[in-house]
């Protein structure tokens, strides 16, 4: 089985996820509005609250690798000076 | 971990009410309540009430529940950079003031939103990265100007706006100079110069932590004392809080979300914040209400805290 529940889910800002949440089970949020969280219960039903959209663990890693793509793209645009204060974005493989 | 009669001395304060912000490992008796109190227990990072915009660079000050946020690059030419400052409630945003220049990644400082600071910062072409700027919860208003201008202040600083503390900055600084709400006054110089250069504390308790290379050291007020460098590195633009020396966090930067905690001795790792967040502001003048800000192109907005624990004293 695996360890991690993939889906996405829009953040709606105050308590989308809890402190509590955040003790219950594992959480990572990542472009695209992907969700990463832990295979047991409490991370389904947090998921299913969120009206969440489960996604295999590759289509969840097709969603990431192309916002990653997109804002790659997006720096690559940008001014010299815009560069020097912000990172590259980088690729994400997700757990 | 903070320890109690550090923090507070032997007394048990008696309160009418909760502190504001108290720290892990304090206690007092709430009269009201009619119980002794204190913060003790796991903490960690909720989703906060999402930002009015993602933009990168963005400063902040204050604390989870009382914030200010000013700021940042749209991606776009720097006429078209915002000018509304927000502030922070606990749950959401509310445009208050306008800052007198468009800038991003200013130094800043504050304990919350009516009394937060801003000094230099990337302001092109030309720049005033010289220039501090005060907020009195209705206005920006010019302060003293740094004697070392600080383009790229990359969110450093610490403490009060009447006592608070700037060091680092583009080119790669390591002078640190303190300010009095007038003018500020060259201090010795942080160990290792850097373009992100974290402040935490007081001006007479202050960690600096090198976002560049994790070069940490503390100021007692006349000199400073090399301490272990953080375990991630680098943090290059991530962001940092906490109420002193010895009860300091840095989090983000680069691609990460990992937190650390240094407590007086060494640097522990703390539950992460949910995302990775690079150049996304952040502060907390405690260390029980952190908040880190939102990015470029993505506005969420993540606050940490450590639950209380209560107990009630019986006589039989």
């Amino acid at each position: 089985m695996s360890l991690f529940i993939y889906g996405t889910a829009t953040n709606t800002g105050k308590d989308f996820f809890t402190h509590q949440d955040r003790l219950d089970f594992f959480l990572a949020g990542y472009p695209g509005n992907v969700w990463v969280v832990g295979n047991n219960e409490k991370g389904a039903v947090w998921l299913a609250n969120k009206n969440g959209i489960t996604k295999t663990k590759e289509e969840a890693q097709a969603i990431v690798d192309a916002e990653i793509t997109a804002a790659q793209e997006d720096w690559d645009a940008t001014s010299e000076e815009f560069k020097e204060i912000n990172h590259r974005p980088i690729n994400i493989v997700l757990p | 971990m903070s320890q109690y009669n550090v923090l507070n001395g032997l007394k048990v304060r008696y309160l009418s009410a909760d502190p504001p912000s108290p720290e892990n490992g304090e206690v007092w008796y709430n009269s009201s309540a009619v119980r002794v109190e204190g913060v003790a227990g796991t903490g960690a990072w909720a989703s906060g009430g999402s930002a009015p915009a993602g933009l990168s660079g963005g400063s902040m000050a204050g604390n989870n529940t009382d914030a200010m946020m000013w700021g940042g690059d749209t991606g776009g030419p720097p006429g078209a950079w915002p000018r509304t400052s927000y502030h922070y409630n606990g749950s959401s945003w509310t445009s208050d003031g306008t800052i007198p220049i468009a800038v991003n990644v200013t130094g800043q400082a504050g304990v919350g939103h009516t009394t937060a600071i801003m000094w230099g910062g990337n302001t092109p072409p030309g720049g005033q990265a010289a220039k501090t700027f005060e907020y009195n919860g209705s206005s920006w208003t010019a302060g003293g100007d740094l004697n070392q201008p600080r383009r790229y202040a990359y969110l450093t600083g610490a403490g009060p706006q009447t006592a608070c503390i700037a060091m680092g900055g583009n080119p790669s600084l390591a002078k640190h100079e303190n300010y009095n709400g007038s003018s500020w006054t060259a201090k010795t110089d942080f160990p290792s110069g850097a373009n992100s250069i974290y402040g935490i504390g007081t001006q007479t308790a202050t960690l600096g932590v090198s976002g560049n290379n994790g070069t940490t050291a503390s100021w007692d007020g006349s000199s400073w004392t090399g301490i272990p460098s953080t375990l991630n590195n680098n943090r290059q633009y991530g962001a940092a809080g906490g109420a002193n020396s010895n009860s300091a966090y840095v989090f983000g930067g680069g691609s990460s979300s990992a937190v650390e905690l240094y407590n007086g001795t060494s640097w522990a790792t703390q539950p992460s914040m949910s995302r990775a967040r690079d150049n996304g502001g952040g502060s907390g003048i405690s260390s029980n209400a952190l908040i880190a800000g939102a990015t470029y192109g993505n506005t969420s907005v993540e606050q940490f805290t450590i639950p209380f624990g209560t107990a009630t004293i019986s006589s039989s």
